[in-house]
């Protein structure tokens, strides 16, 4: 009955399922597919598939913007964009965040993607050891290199480390212990990297205009919840002495830089950002560091302290 | 079994000009099924081939 099916969905339609029309292009899936990401989906396969594809379609950009094909460019620059938005979709809830220790003998060799349902174990257990590093560094160089690409990927990353933290697999609510260890694998694998994305964050944040940067902040909040104490506090230290030695207001500021009440509002608000998690000396700190903001002039300085 | 009816999907979304009140419907029709067998499932029987994408068509 099915193979009956089958054979009159092929004729049905004339064409379809031919080999013409299967190696049609199909642009208009990158736009279809984004928000259809399932739960369960790996992050190895952003990393193995996705970001190549960006890399692929920014080249074609870029080579048909050299031809002076703009509206070619323009195309390949949108599907571009469209690839790099499905990243958010498999950060909602991926299955393999927690770096696996692979026993040696399974890493020989590139285990294709046509493996058999049976060894589906094996092969996320070898991808688990390289998804997260790899595509963490991807993200981190796109992050300081592509400003159009920062607020979907500050996104991902949001959810990302929302799933990290979740009590949420149908395992998860089976077995409390298994899923309380799975949280914990989780938010280690995801926070070990908050000390290379936060300093990129902070960075960002300080030369980004006051107006267009909330989702930073947002991304800055999110790192801070899966962040090792230690790291958090050093950061602090370093976001209140720059608040300090921020230049008085009358200095005009160099080209491409903020003007230093700018500079002072970006640093209070990361202060105040890692505030959630500093310990009693930090937290005390903090007091006495923002204290005198409440009797000063600035109406906005005001505000953000209280 | 899956297989044909994705490649007429595809098929009834690419063919806009006979069937543009199809294209919702399709699209929700493909957004499932992506849900249901994983992305890297779909586009194993609807590969983007974006290489082979030509210059775009005027008008």
């Amino acid at each position: 009955m099915i193979g009956q099916f089958s054979d009159w969905m092929r004729d049905v339609h004339y064409g379809v399922g031919s080999p013409r029309a299967r190696e049609t292009p199909r642009p208009y899936l990158l736009a279809v597919l984004r928000g259809a990401v399932p739960s369960g989906s790996q992050l190895a396969y952003v990393a193995d598939r996705v970001l190549p594809l960006t890399q692929t379609l920014k080249r074609a950009s870029e080579s048909a913007a050299a031809r002076g094909s703009t509206l070619e460019s323009a195309q390949y620059h949108t599907l571009y964009l469209q690839a790099w938005g499905l990243l958010s979709g498999f950060c909602a809830s991926p299955d393999d965040i927690p770096t696996v220790r692979v026993p040696a003998r399974l890493c020989v060799g590139v285990v294709p993607l046509t493996t058999p349902l049976s060894c589906v174990a094996t092969r996320v257990r070898y991808f688990s050891r390289q998804a997260f590093p790899k595509l963490a560094r991807e993200l981190g160089a796109a992050l300081n290199n592509q400003p159009e690409l920062r607020p979907t990927i500050c996104a991902a990353l949001g959810r990302l480390i929302k799933s990290s933290c979740a009590f949420s697999t149908a395992a998860g609510a089976a077995d409390g212990a298994a899923a309380g260890q799975r949280i914990a694998a989780n938010r280690a694998a995801v926070g070990a990297f908050a000390k290379n994305f936060l300093p990129i964050l902070f960075n960002l944040y300080t030369t980004t205009p006051p107006d267009v940067r909330n989702y930073l902040l947002d991304a800055v909040r999110s790192w801070v919840t899966v962040a090792d104490k230690p790291l958090l506090n050093n950061l602090f230290a370093t976001v209140v002495r720059k608040l300090l030695d921020a230049p008085d207001a009358a200095v005009a500021p160099a080209a491409g830089q903020l003007a230093p009440q700018a500079v002072r509002h970006a640093m209070l608000d990361l202060a105040l950002a890692l505030a959630p998690a500093l310990d009693g000396a930090s937290a005390g700190l903090l007091y006495r560091t923002v204290t005198p903001f409440l009797v000063v002039r600035s109406s906005r300085m005001r505000r953000i302290t209280l | 079994m899956l297989d044909p009816v994705l490649l007429l999907l595809d098929d009834l979304y690419r063919t806009d000009e006979a069937h543009v009140h199809l294209q919702p419907l399709v699209t929700r029709c493909l957004r499932t099924a992506a849900t249901a067998i994983g992305i890297q499932r779909l586009l194993e029987v609807l590969p983007l081939h974006l290489d082979r994408l030509g210059p775009p068509r005027a008008g």
